[in-house]
């Protein structure tokens, strides 16, 4: 699990992305953070399941009710949740996780400007917390049903300070696509899965 | 309710129901169709004006006024205080009134766009159930209206309520319409029309022919319904654009000079799940239901259809084809606005912040106990009835109540979730109550029944609500608290059941699957039962005494028990069938009737003991609905197997049966949306054919192989439990063996069957490529 994360993250609005929002990596970060300190939760996605987290935590031989009490969460369902809750949410010196941010913006049953105009706030509100702790903030493309939501995904990706891609690809990929940038995080040594971490940095 | 009215000074009486009720388009205000005593049809005019409110900072709110006083529309405005159910304090609200229903969407739209942060409420509440709140109508409500001759009305008082068990219906006047064939298979030649017991065929060519005929039916039946097939999709679409292309007048609407209202298809998820709605085309002064797009046609039918409009007051053509939970969603904005509760544009409030840990205890779900596989006899199946909305009701759970104890009911005045399932609960219970005591011919039965089974879909919908993202009243907190009410009601009955000396066999959320041998009469549960509603307070049910019941395994590993997936057989010799092929949507309907022949046959054993002796029987029927698909005599529509899309076909990586099946259609401009089913053929090689491209396949391409397959594995499920695993049934039908298996019960007996008869043989050289069981099995 050290080998996954760096000693510290920085104080920026970091972007993960990949199939699932990239949910196993994300729990895996939260196992790990609450193993330091205070965690907070946003999941916009219903996408955290604090089971894996318990086993994470407990394959470092660290107290799981001590840690699983450091996570603090909320759950959105729509994006005006999303919105409500970060306006509610105390400021805080300690890491933010937020699960599968687009998931309420996506939903077709909020038109498009109306989910611009919140997006925009969300993302105001996530880079006014990033300023005092990391904000990790994970994602997915839209679904074929939804794709004119794409531009949601690329106004996040704009205001992200780091972008990182979690895919689950065929090793015959990782030679093509493995992109030669300063990688955020350390990839983990060793790795012999066919599971492979790409990992890209905008900007 | 009154209005003054000026038109003229003559008024009259009418008795009567009301039909439909829409906006006026002539007039501000609302149309109203009424199907008066004498059998008339009448069309009434009434002002209404509609109302909604703002609230935000107060500055803002002045800026809105001084924009609202100079606006077009007119609004008249005031201020005033609400209640917003998810603040304790009331809410500083400016009121804003117009004339018409349009105007209030358009002006309601256009302040969202200048105001995007203010709070809205009461804003976008459909017109039928604004008009309910305020005059307690609903569909088909008894009615008593006084009206002027101009057809203003004067008053209008609603005579029964929606909870009534018996209400007075009207003889209504429904006429069918179908396309001679499905229009997505092939090309229709004709329009067959059903009116007054009187059959027509009319060809669609020549076209004026077809829309004269057409429109001098409609004419002189004038029908209050339109029952189609595919007129959603397809017919009234069609017919409207002939009527337009020939210009011809067709009056498909009563209400004269109405356009259509048109609503496209659609994909949307619910509950993580890709669904998929057809276009909608609904009328005006009558109704059209198109039974292949109502949503539970094959479930209940009009009169389940109906009573979900009467109870949750949308307009029958809404409650045909929505769901449920847009059912309960408008029984909740009714109740709300009865009573003087604001209904939010959108939900705002998030989840209290709990720590992860907190998680894991209260977001449990519901409570199943994996069941004890194999077969069973004498089980007592005992169920809570309604559980969760039981639950609701009797601790008072809402968004803005209190939480109490487990099962504990508390002081607080009934939240507005109880409030609105309360008359609905005890509906379900007193129509239940009363199926039992009716005998079988007494014609309510078959009312009551679809009656129940509209109130059941609504209940059962109504919890999961409270957590749904888009429920106005929804909050995940009461979600969770209903389901931790169930859980502990659950495991109290499974104390009480085991304090009573029963063993528990099975347990799945509001059911107990319960044996003590002995007991096998409804009268020896009643003491349990009895116990039972003491320790939770909510009421349970025998749901029957099983002669014999089987819990399945999982396929893959038969270790594994599988919660919901059993067969059995009531005492009075009626099935239960759960999770198995012929239940499944996707099966092949061939499949699936196999199933059942093998299980009805199998029911007629008149008790577990005498199973062993029916089971050659079964054998003989698979081995003849094996037969006649190697005969070629299962009809092809038979064979068909409806897959869903999750996705666009080309989105698919692994090319599966479905995909295939969904581009061979894209190829020919035929596109499935996500959501969609696609019904195809397997044929030999290892390809499909979509049952929708044009011209039919050829009876000898069909994969036999893989039908043959299919029907093994159902028929498995059936002969597993009772003692015959998946390799001994291949193994017997390939031939050549004699078969000897351990009965499951009673234990010890032995039975013997034939080899199969020639016939079975040929299997083994038509499908040389077919993998089966390799067991030998030893002569008994």
């Amino acid at each position: 699990m050290n080998a996954l994360f760096p000693a510290q993250l920085p104080n920026q609005l970091l972007l993960v992305m990949g199939e699932h929002a990239a949910s196993h990596w994300m729990l895996e970060l939260a196992a790990w953070l609450s193993m330091q300190g205070p965690v907070r939760v946003l999941d916009g996605g219903n996408r955290f399941n604090a089971y894996p987290v318990a086993q994470s935590i407990r394959r470092q031989n660290y107290d799981p009710r001590l840690a699983l009490g450091r996570i603090r969460l909320s759950r959105a369902f729509t994006c005006y949740q999303v919105h409500a809750l970060l306006t509610e949410w105390p400021v805080v010196q300690h890491a933010t996780l937020v699960f599968d941010l687009l998931a309420t913006f996506y939903d077709e049953s909020v038109n498009l400007p109306e989910s611009q105009r919140l997006l925009r706030k969300v993302l105001w509100q996530l880079e006014q917390l990033s300023k005092l702790a990391p904000v990790v903030v994970s994602t997915r493309m839209p679904a074929t049903i939804c794709a004119e939501r794409m531009l949601l995904f690329e106004m996040l990706k704009e205001r992200a300070g780091s972008f990182r891609l979690e895919l689950e690809m065929q090793p015959q990929d990782v030679v093509t696509i493995a992109p030669s940038q300063p990688t955020l995080l350390p990839f983990p040594e060793g790795s012999t899965t066919a599971k492979s971490i790409i990992r890209r940095k905008y900007g | 309710m009154k209005w003054n009215g000026c038109a003229s000074n003559v008024m009259q009486t009418i008795n009567g129901w009301l039909l439909d009720l829409f906006e006026d388009t002539q007039a501000a205000g609302v149309v109203l169709w009424v199907l008066t005593d004498e059998g008339k049809r009448v069309r009434l005019h009434q002002p209404f004006p509609i109302r909604f409110s703002l609230s935000g900072p107060a500055k803002v709110l002045r800026q809105v006024w001084r924009f609202l006083k100079s606006h077009a529309s007119q609004p008249q405005l005031s201020r005033r205080e609400g209640r917003d159910l998810f603040h304790p304090e009331p809410v500083d609200l400016l009121v804003v009134e117009v004339a018409s229903f349009s105007l209030q969407q358009r002006l309601f739209r256009e302040l969202l766009d200048r105001y995007p942060d203010l709070l809205y409420y009461d804003a976008d509440v459909s017109l039928p159930l604004r008009y309910a709140a305020k005059t307690d109508s609903f569909p088909l409500c008894r009615c008593e209206i006084t009206c002027f001759e101009s057809g203003l009305m004067h008053q209008f008082i609603v005579r029964d309520s929606p909870w009534e068990l018996d209400p007075q219906a009207p003889a209504l006047t429904i006429m069918n319409l179908e396309p001679d064939c499905d229009p997505l298979h092939a090309s229709p030649q004709a329009l067959l029309v059903s009116v007054a017991g009187v059959n027509y065929r009319l060809s669609l060519h020549p076209a004026r022919a077809l829309l004269i005929n057409l429109q001098a039916l409609l004419k002189r039946h004038d029908p209050d319904v339109l029952l189609t097939r595919w007129g959603d999709t397809w017919l009234l679409p069609f017919l409207v654009q002939l009527a337009e292309k020939n210009e011809i007048t067709l009056a498909l609407n009563r209400e004269p000079g109405h356009g259509f209202l048109q609503r496209p298809e659609r994909s949307y998820f619910s509950y993580g799940q890709i669904m998929y709605s057809g276009q909608q085309f609904h009328l005006f002064g009558r109704w059209h239901i198109d039974r292949q797009n109502a949503m539970f046609w094959t479930d209940f039918g009009l009169d389940g259809i109906i009573e979900m409009a009467r109870v949750t007051s949308q307009p029958v053509q809404v409650a045909a084809r929505t769901s449920p939970g847009t059912g309960i969603s408008s029984m909740q904005v009714l109740t709300a606005l009865r009573n003087n509760i604001l209904v939010p544009w959108h939900k705002q409030q998030g989840e209290r912040p709990k720590t992860a840990l907190e998680l894991i205890e209260s977001d449990l779900g519901g409570l199943v106990y994996q069941p004890l596989v194999g077969l069973h006899r004498d089980v007592g199946a005992i169920d809570f009835i309604s559980m969760y909305p039981a639950i609701m009701v009797r601790c008072n759970i809402s968004p803005e109540t209190n939480k109490t104890g487990l099962l504990e009911t508390g002081d607080e005045p009934a939240g507005l979730i109880p409030l609105t399932l309360e008359p609905l609960l005890k509906k379900r219970v007193a129509l239940k109550q009363r199926a039992a005591n009716l005998p079988n011919w007494d014609p309510r039965r078959k009312l009551d029944k679809a009656r129940s089974g509209a109130h059941k879909w609504l209940l059962v919908t109504c919890f999961g609500y409270l957590g749904y993202k888009n429920a106005r009243f929804g909050r995940i907190e009461a979600h969770e608290a209903v389901t931790a009410g169930g859980r502990e009601a659950l495991l109290r009955a499974k104390e009480a059941s085991e304090d009573m000396g029963f063993q528990v066999l099975h347990m799945y959320v509001d059911g107990l699957w319960i044996y003590q041998a002995g007991k096998n009469q409804p009268q020896d549960f009643v003491p349990l039962l009895d116990e039972i509603a003491r320790r939770t307070g909510l009421a349970i049910a025998l749901d029957g005494v099983y002669r014999w019941v089987a819990f399945l395994p999982s396929r893959v590993n038969a270790r594994v028990p599988v919660p919901n997936r059993y067969f059995g057989v009531f005492q009075d010799g009626s099935l239960k069938v759960r999770g198995l092929e012929a239940r499944r949507r996707d099966s092949a309907p061939w499949v699936a009737r196999m199933q059942m022949d093998l299980l009805e046959y199998l029911a007629q054993a008149e008790d577990a003991d005498q199973l062993p002796d029916y089971i050659p029987g079964a054998m003989a029927i698979l081995r003849r609905h094996l037969a006649n698909l190697q005969a070629g005599r299962v009809p092809l529509e038979d064979l068909l197997v409806a897959l869903r899309l999750s996705r666009e076909p080309q989105e698919y990586t692994v090319k599966t049966a479905g995909v295939r099946a969904a581009m061979q259609l894209q190829e020919i401009g035929k596109s499935l949306r996500p959501g969609q089913r696609v019904r195809l053929l397997y044929l030999r090689g290892g390809q499909v054919q979509a049952w929708d491209m044009p011209g039919k396949p050829d009876a000898r391409c069909i994969d036999l192989g893989r039908y043959y397959e299919l029907a093994v594995r159902a028929a498995s499920a059936v002969f597993y439990p009772l003692g015959l695993s998946e390799d001994e049934l291949r193994a017997w039908l390939k031939g050549g063996i004699q078969l000897c298996f351990q009965f499951a019960l009673p234990a010890g007996k032995r039975q013997i069957l034939l080899p199969p008869s020639s016939e079975e043989q040929a299997w083994q050289t038509l499908f040389l490529g077919v993998k089966t069981g390799k067991q030998e099995l030893v002569i008994g």
